[in-house]
């Protein structure tokens, strides 16, 4: 946190990182509501496409990227302890959960494909891809992102005194675990 | 002499902040773990009256990361209602259209 993180011009992460934050939460929250309702009219079509997710990979999918989350989130706080060793090391575990994210999504995309379930197979599944396919983009980009910046630290580019980029970087990356907090119970529990 | 007691001071009160931090990081986190696996056992009843919980635990969980992981909490007020406002919308967005 910066010093100026009482100030609103400065949110956690920076404004610009903020705007990003609430147009992609209003962007998944519009389909998730679009979704909710073409369910609530078709509900026996959604109930049997839902039987073909797997409710556990989704939750255990979950817990790897909220623990990839918190080894981020622990990251900032060893950069700004000048521990830029730890700080690196705390990035490399994110990445490495980022990747078991993607791989455990790419296995089930991958199940998908090959039962035929492709994006026109029913409305459920138009949506299933949509949401989850552009989350899975976001991750990919995060996970690249974070690459980055684990490298930038590790070359002490980034000290206690020069944490912002690290900060958006660590926002952006707490941005996928709160779109996939909204989507998941929707797309695999209810 | 003044100067290094007080680098040295600055030193140990950051490195304590650090360590509370990581602590109710580490507190947040095993919280998370604990109402993501709720959800999934609510989920196995199969019971759909349940499906408040199961949202109620999903706000839960996204005011936790919000507050704690992206660090709201130290933000000003209207970044810490910003938060709350979406998550808002998103439980009455679901209970008038489930």
């Amino acid at each position: 946190m910066n010093q100026n993180s009482k100030s609103i011009y400065y949110p956690p992460g920076g404004i610009l990182i903020w705007f990003l934050i609430l147009l992609e939460i209003f962007t998944f929250l519009g389909a998730i509501f679009v979704f909710l309702y073409k369910r609530s009219a078709e509900l026996e079509e959604f109930k049997q496409a839902q039987a073909f997710l797997n409710p556990l990979v989704g939750t255990i999918n979950t817990i790897v990227l909220i623990t990839s989350g918190y080894f981020m989130a622990n990251s900032l706080h060893q950069l700004k302890n000048n521990d830029n060793k730890k700080s690196a090391r705390s990035v490399k575990i994110a990445i490495f959960f980022g990747i078991v994210f993607l791989i455990i999504k790419s296995t089930e995309f991958y199940g998908k494909i090959n039962h035929g379930i492709g994006f026109t197979e029913n409305t459920f599944f138009t949506f299933y891809w949509l949401m989850t396919g552009f989350h899975y983009i976001h991750v990919l980009f995060g996970v690249g992102l974070l690459a980055y910046v684990q490298y930038a630290i590790s070359k002490n580019k980034y000290k206690s005194t020069n944490t912002f980029d690290v900060e958006s970087s660590a926002t952006y990356w707490h941005l996928c675990d709160l779109i996939w907090i909204l989507i998941f119970p929707v797309l695999y529990l209810l | 002499m003044r100067l290094n007691l007080d680098f040295n001071f600055s030193c140990t009160l950051s490195f304590i902040t650090m360590n509370k931090e990581i602590y109710i990081n580490t507190i947040s986190w095993i919280i998370l773990i604990a109402l993501i696996l709720a959800s999934f056992t609510i989920a196995e009843t199969h019971n759909s009256q349940l499906f408040l919980v199961i949202i109620l635990l999903s706000v839960i969980k996204f005011l936790t990361i919000t507050f704690q992981f992206v660090e709201v909490k130290n933000a000003h007020f209207i970044w810490k209602l910003t938060s709350i406002l979406l998550i808002t919308s998103y439980i009455i967005g679901v209970l008038i259209l489930y």
